[in-house]
């Protein structure tokens, strides 16, 4: 692939020729300032097709995640079996270094992939953190969110479902406040304009 | 048997169950196990002009500033006294697990703003009294561009709610109120009484920003149901406005 190196001035100064030029395929532009480069002008087909080769690796990554994440969960709920009560710390470790991958390669996919893998990563860390204690009967709620990663296609109203889901299950991923908000909130001034 | 008590949830205790540390959040569960949990349309519109509103500003303000520090910067700059404290200690919480990554704390207030948060105000309630038609309660923050708008304010001008007439409906407790609260030494119920006043003589006075602004508790406390006890943390506005309304207050076992 052909590749110009400009810089911003060129660049500025060129730009409407570069248009069509980058238009009809000739090749792309790096824009450079003090000679890095900082960002490039390529054609919108080419574009398009990097957007989905990247989707598509995402996808690939977040399926590839969520099998380990699974099959982690379900080993740790055969072990829950044994009596008395599980020590859940290093499955939330080893979750969360999962889920930081899997939240980073939702981001390519959707809104909604990305909001789902957030809360199950904030949660996580909330467990992580003491906040919340993670029961051994919260895991297959888990396990049910991580799964609808996996679909191609997700919505927001399949996000805002999921939300609810965990909430009902008592996997509550927002972060608490420390300190007196609601009296913060009592008495009211005058917004700045 | 008895029946379940009911129970009306106010703008404070709903910000509380949603942000408080979970001991707290538990206590206020507790207090509502087996209760019939009632909240309102109007408590809704409060709550997001007051916590969701500051979900989106700190958004918006972490979004456009380059380093995370300079939210901080941000908020103390462009944001009054107590809108700044609010969002600091939002922004403290979201710190406060370790996170601080940007595109990840942007990801999880996106979260909270676009339904986590309207979500756990729904969360175990049984009803939503309606009874002002609050047009505020129908906004939800909207994406423009990168950033979100939430429209937080109405105009007298322009009708959208019910409130007036509702109201209207009222004029022997309104006039209770005018008189009750007359000289009152909290300002902000004497100021309640001289807009009962004008309100008895002219109803539209009540919408816009005396609504958002100054007769918030007087509609919860109108709305609240007679069967049903209001919980609250902001006992001093609410305590003189109930009882002069002959509602109760719920004041849960410590």
């Amino acid at each position: 692939m052909l590749e110009r190196r400009l810089s911003v001035t060129e660049t500025r100064n060129r730009l409407p020729a570069l248009v069509g030029e980058i238009a009809e395929g000739k090749g792309e532009v790096v824009i450079t300032t003090r000679n890095e480069p900082k960002a490039v002008i390529v054609d919108y087909e080419a574009f398009l097709r990097h957007r989905r080769l990247r989707m598509q690796g995402a996808r690939h990554v977040v399926v590839e995640l969520v099998a380990d994440a699974q099959a982690l969960l379900q080993a740790t709920q055969e072990s829950c079996r044994g009596a008395g009560e599980p020590d859940l710390y290093l499955f939330l470790v080893s979750l969360e270094e999962l889920l930081r991958d899997i939240w980073e390669a939702a981001e390519e996919i959707s809104p909604a992939h990305a909001s789902i893998a957030s809360e199950l990563l904030d949660a996580t860390r909330l467990y992580l953190a003491g906040e919340d204690r993670l029961r051994p009967e919260q895991l297959p709620a888990l396990a049910e969110a991580l799964t609808l990663l996996t679909r191609d296609e997700l919505t927001m109203v399949e996000a805002v479902a999921t939300d609810r889901r965990l909430l009902s299950h008592g996997i509550n991923p927002m972060f608490p406040v420390q300190g007196d908000l609601v009296s913060l909130y009592e008495e009211k001034e005058p917004e700045p304009a | 048997m008895s029946a379940a008590p009911h129970i009306f949830l106010d703008t404070t205790i709903q910000i509380e169950r949603v942000t408080a540390t979970r001991a707290r959040q538990a206590e206020i569960a507790q207090a509502l196990a087996g209760a019939r949990v009632i909240s309102s349309t109007y408590v809704l519109g409060e709550y997001l002009r007051t916590l969701a509103q500051d979900a989106l500003v700190l958004h918006n303000l972490a979004l456009r500033s380059e380093q995370l520090y300079d939210v901080e910067t941000q908020i103390a700059h462009l944001l009054n006294k107590r809108s700044a404290s609010r969002c600091l200690l939002l922004w403290a919480s979201l710190h406060r697990l370790g996170v601080y990554e940007k595109p990840k704390l942007l990801r999880t207030l996106r979260v909270y703003i676009e339904y986590g948060l309207v979500n756990r105000f729904m969360l175990g309630a049984d009803e939503l009294l309606d009874t002002t038609a609050c047009g505020l309660a129908r906004e939800r923050p909207a994406p423009l561009g990168e950033v979100y708008r939430l429209r937080t304010q109405c105009t007298r001008p322009v009708k959208e709610c019910d409130l007036a007439e509702r109201l209207a409906e009222h004029q022997s407790e309104m006039r209770v109120l005018a008189d009750g609260l007359k000289d009152h030494p909290e300002p902000a119920l004497a100021r309640m009484s001289t807009l009962c006043a004008l309100i008895l003589e002219d109803p539209d006075v009540a919408r816009g920003r005396n609504c958002t602004w100054y007769l918030g508790d007087l509609i919860i406390a109108l709305e609240l149901p007679v069967d049903a006890a209001l919980y609250t943390t902001n006992r001093r506005h609410f305590e003189p406005l109930c009882a002069l309304l002959g509602k109760q207050m719920y004041k849960p076992r410590t």
